[in-house]
């Protein structure tokens, strides 16, 4: 083998390795645009992308037994106010695992984060 | 010669591409599959379906299936249902046996063989000591209810006094002001019916989710199981994490639905039969069984033991047990301490 071809063999080896690497490490992965999905009686109403949620950002969700109030950080959510009886929602404090959901059960509002980087299917609790 | 070496690299450049995708998907089986999810508000909490499917209409089919069977069998259990069989049989106390079908008698007595076996911590007729407690109305009451008053319910609260009659399907309360509730076992049960719902429908990956009573198919659709994260009850995040397929995870723990007194007395709402008051030795109890019914059985029963017990207990029932004890201490049974990942 000329010199030259050993060259050749060494570039295209690391490209094969770099490119490969790269693909396996950054494409469609779990960690892509984790997302913090709201369902109003079991109809997805609302999406948004995590990153972008700050703690400014407060929607309110209109269910059957009125209105519930969710605030909206950069790892998760958490329910502000509800018309609901027993304040459960509001006890529960932040939903930041992509495994967990929590809800407002008498407004029937849910929220769940989808995607992020946990290697987990579901919570127990 | 150069181009031979040029087409040799080729190849090799491709093949490691191949791999490194086929890498990333894990198991290209995998992307035939659909996941379907759906949720459901019944037995007052929040019931997810999740489906693992090539044939999404199948799915869909076999979820109306199940939502109607468990929308079927709750009308029968549920004890804040007017005319479920349940209520006609508290309505009766003291009065008459009352016929039921074939399900709320099966799930009666399968309650009551639970109470035998757990020395009466399992206790369907723990109805009026729960009312006392005023759970149902949430939790605004931030104070312990009065001695006499737990003391008075405690009276009515025997499963002895519940008499079966199998051959004419009757349930009788004893005494005037009985009441049975359920719930430690009819959500269990009511998810196993669905389970068996979906799995006649021939699908094989997903779970049933209600308000944290798990049941599962069988592994992911991949052959990989399901990594389920345990809550740690004093902190953030999860304690551990419990890889399962093809059975059931129920969790009970005292962080869910509590208040604390002006003393710093931590009531929550699994209460003791015996005491009348809120159980004192864990803070939470996870249990793997082969099926939701008794997972939910034995995760408010186990609660009331000491770990030691509660091990002792699991192994004779033939599940796994993961106890979080009041002092923060871990325990389990040796199955469990064989699949579970510690995170904390």
């Amino acid at each position: 083998m000329k010199k030259g071809d050993i060259v050749i063999v060494v570039v295209v080896l690391i490209l094969a390795l770099v490119g490969g690497s790269i693909y396996y490490f950054n494409s469609g992965g779990p960690e892509d645009g984790a997302m913090i999905v709201v369902e109003v009686n079991g109809v997805e109403i609302d999406r948004k992308p995590l990153v972008e949620a700050d703690r400014d950002l407060i929607e309110v969700y209109q269910g059957p037994a009125g209105e519930t109030m969710v605030q909206f950080f950069q790892r998760g959510a958490r329910v502000l106010e509800s018309d609901c009886p027993d304040k459960i929602c509001i006890n529960f404090g932040m939903m930041d695992r992509p495994a967990l959901n929590n809800a407002c059960l008498p407004n029937r509002v849910v929220f769940r984060i989808v995607g992020g980087n946990e290697d987990l299917d579901i919570n127990t609790r | 010669m150069r181009k031979y070496t040029l087409l040799c690299l080729l190849l090799i450049l491709t093949t490691t591409l191949t791999a490194c995708k086929f890498l990333n998907d894990k198991n290209p089986v995998e992307d035939e599959y659909t996941q379907i999810r759906r949720t459901i508000f019944p037995m007052d909490t929040i019931l997810n379906f999740v489906i693992q499917t090539k044939d999404e209409q199948k799915a869909n089919e076999a979820i109306n299936a199940a939502t109607k069977e468990m929308d079927r069998l709750e009308n029968m259990l549920s004890a804040t249902i007017e005319a479920s069989e349940v209520t006609l049989i508290n309505n009766n106390a003291g009065i008459e046996p009352v016929k039921v079908s074939l399900e709320t008698f099966e799930v009666i007595e399968k309650s009551l063989y639970y109470s035998e076996v757990t020395k009466g911590k399992f206790d369907i007729t723990i109805a009026p000591l729960l009312k006392v407690y005023n759970w149902r109305e949430g939790d605004k009451t931030k104070e312990k209810p009065p001695q006499e008053d737990i003391e008075e319910a405690k009276k009515l609260v025997n499963y002895k006094n519940v008499l079966l009659d199998k051959e004419n399907s009757t349930v009788f309360l004893k005494h005037v002001g009985m009441e049975i509730d359920l719930g430690g076992i009819a959500k269990g049960y009511i998810i196993d019916k669905a389970v068996d719902i979906l799995k006649d429908f021939q699908l094989e990956y997903g779970y049933v989710n209600g308000g944290g009573d798990i049941r599962f198919l069988g592994p992911k659709a991949d052959g990989s199981p399901w990594r389920i994260g345990v809550d740690n009850p004093r902190g953030q995040g999860n304690i551990a994490i419990v890889p399962v397929e093809g059975k059931s995870i129920v969790t009970s723990g005292d962080y869910e639905r509590f208040f604390l007194t002006e003393e710093g007395e931590r009531i929550h709402h699994i209460i003791d039969p015996h005491t009348g008051t809120s159980a004192k030795y864990a803070q939470s109890v996870t249990v793997l069984a082969q099926n939701a019914t008794i997972a939910d059985i034995l995760s408010t029963s186990l609660f009331m033991f000491p770990a030691e017990e509660s091990i002792n207990l699991a192994k004779l029932f033939g599940v796994e047990v993961f106890i979080i004890a009041i002092d923060g201490e871990i325990a389990m049974t040796e199955g469990m301490e064989n699949i579970v990942t510690l995170t904390q």
